[in-house]
């Protein structure tokens, strides 16, 4: 049941659906665009392509439950 | 899509899915999700798999300036909550990006154009996944086609994400309409349906390139080949080298991308690495310049100072009062009294914001800088 609900979220986020759960926080999909890489011992330049990525905000509930107040 | 799904959304999901009441799934969701944050309080860290990983990190103080008045204050140390997502999910969500690889980019070419670029336009997720479906039959061609269609843009890749979309939806159109050849289509007519494609919708974009200039780009780009073979035919050895080289072949793609200019590739990213350096020797040399800076005091406070620098682990302070007062000397500057009153340059950022200084490297001579009694939290 529990892979179920992380198999949901992961669906959701998959459709680009931003998922927010109140008093933890929202699993967001962000683009990131392709960016050059220089590898400073080599100097040699790399192109990293764009990707989409998840990232976690928690909600101020859940900041002020891990700051202890 | 791009919308918000709400925790009662995913109980109503998992409730159809496993059979069960909604009321049920919503509080199993919301068990779920209280275990997780009571784990990420009581062990600091979270590892939930198919998910991924929720990290407890500790914030030191830090020192910023109000925005308000603009004087200096500290932003109290605090904990904050870090979530790197597990592979499979990464996997799962970058889906459309799956084909994307990293690669070497060649002396020579050009990358202004990415700098321009802003907002990378939301893509249609239909359209796309249709992109993945007919890559997928003629797998090695798939990657050469996507780069083809970008050869054809001539635009950074990118923007070929976007050009992938508009070269399928026309057959997404064609599909409808019955016409199911379309998704085998070979290279060559795809990119013909792009060039007839764009003079029908006129799409009028300022970095699109006619097919006339592409044709001239083309011959240019071969020219400046065989130029370059004739001169470096001295050099066999090298040569066969250069063309042995099994990983060459997608990159010579790549150039045809940025020919459009020869100019010296952009070094923005290189100056910002170069100057993070920089500052890094800086700081190195000013500790180190200590020493030269010669007054008549110099033996016995250089003494003093080599006995009392020590790098304590930057701990917490609290200012519980004022313990004196220094005047700027000729040759003294504020982290040198920072390190002689308290034995550690940690408390630079409390002195400079109980001083509400607006410039702390640039203290004058004569200044009076009070010291505050700091005791660790």
């Amino acid at each position: 049941m529990a892979s179920d609900v992380i198999c949901a979220i992961t669906d959701e986020l998959t459709d680009e659906n931003a998922v927010g759960i109140t008093g933890f926080g929202t699993f967001e999909v962000k683009k990131k665009l392709e960016r050059v890489l220089v590898n400073p011992a080599t100097k040699q330049r790399m192109l990293v392509p764009p990707k989409m990525v998840v990232s976690f905000k928690p909600n101020t509930g859940m900041k002020g439950k891990v700051n202890g107040k | 899509m791009d919308g918000k799904v709400s925790l009662q959304d995913l109980a109503q999901s998992l409730a159809s899915k496993r059979n069960i009441q909604r009321k049920e799934a919503e509080a199993f969701l919301k068990a779920f999700f209280e275990t997780i944050s009571d784990g990420i309080l009581q062990d600091k860290i979270a590892k939930i798999k198919g998910l991924g990983t929720f990290k407890m990190i500790e914030v030191q103080d830090r020192e910023s300036v109000n925005v308000n008045t603009g004087e200096r204050i500290i932003i109290p140390g605090h904990s904050k909550i870090s979530f790197t997502p597990d592979t499979e999910l990464k996997e799962q969500v970058n889906k459309p990006f799956a084909f994307f690889q990293t690669v070497v980019i060649n002396e020579g070419t050009s990358i202004e154009d990415m700098e321009k670029f802003e907002e990378l336009p939301s893509v249609d997720r239909l359209v796309v996944h249709d992109t993945s479906e007919v890559l997928e039959t003629p797998t090695g061609q798939g990657v050469q086609e996507v780069l083809d269609v970008q050869e054809v843009q001539g635009v950074q890749e990118v923007q070929g994400v976007q050009e992938v979309q508009e070269v399928h939806e026309v057959p997404g159109v064609q599909e409808v309409q019955g016409a199911h050849e379309v998704p085998v289509e070979p290279e060559e007519e795809i990119i013909s349906t792009v060039n007839s494609q764009r003079s029908t919708t006129e799409v009028h974009n300022w970095w699109y390139i006619s097919p006339a200039m592409l044709a001239l780009l083309f011959a240019f780009f071969w020219i400046v080949l065989l130029i370059g073979y004739f001169i470096g035919s001295n050099n066999w050895g090298n040569i066969d080298e250069f063309f042995n080289k099994p990983d060459q072949v997608p990159i010579v793609e790549i150039d045809t991308v940025y020919i459009e200019k020869t100019v010296e590739p952009d070094s923005s990213y290189i100056q910002v690495i170069e100057d993070s350096l920089r500052n890094v020797i800086l700081e190195e040399s000013r500790i180190k310049t200590e020493q030269p800076k010669t007054t008549a005091n110099q033996t016995v406070k250089t003494v003093q100072s080599s006995v009392e620098v020590k790098k304590k682990s930057p701990l917490a302070y609290e200012i519980v009062g004022q313990k004196g007062v220094r005047t700027i000397k000729w040759g003294d500057y504020l982290l040198k009294i920072v390190r002689e009153e308290y034995g550690t340059e940690d408390a630079l950022k409390y002195v400079v914001s109980y001083n509400k200084f607006t410039d702390p490297n640039n203290v004058p001579v004569g200044t009076e800088v009070k010291l505050p009694r700091l005791k660790e939290k």
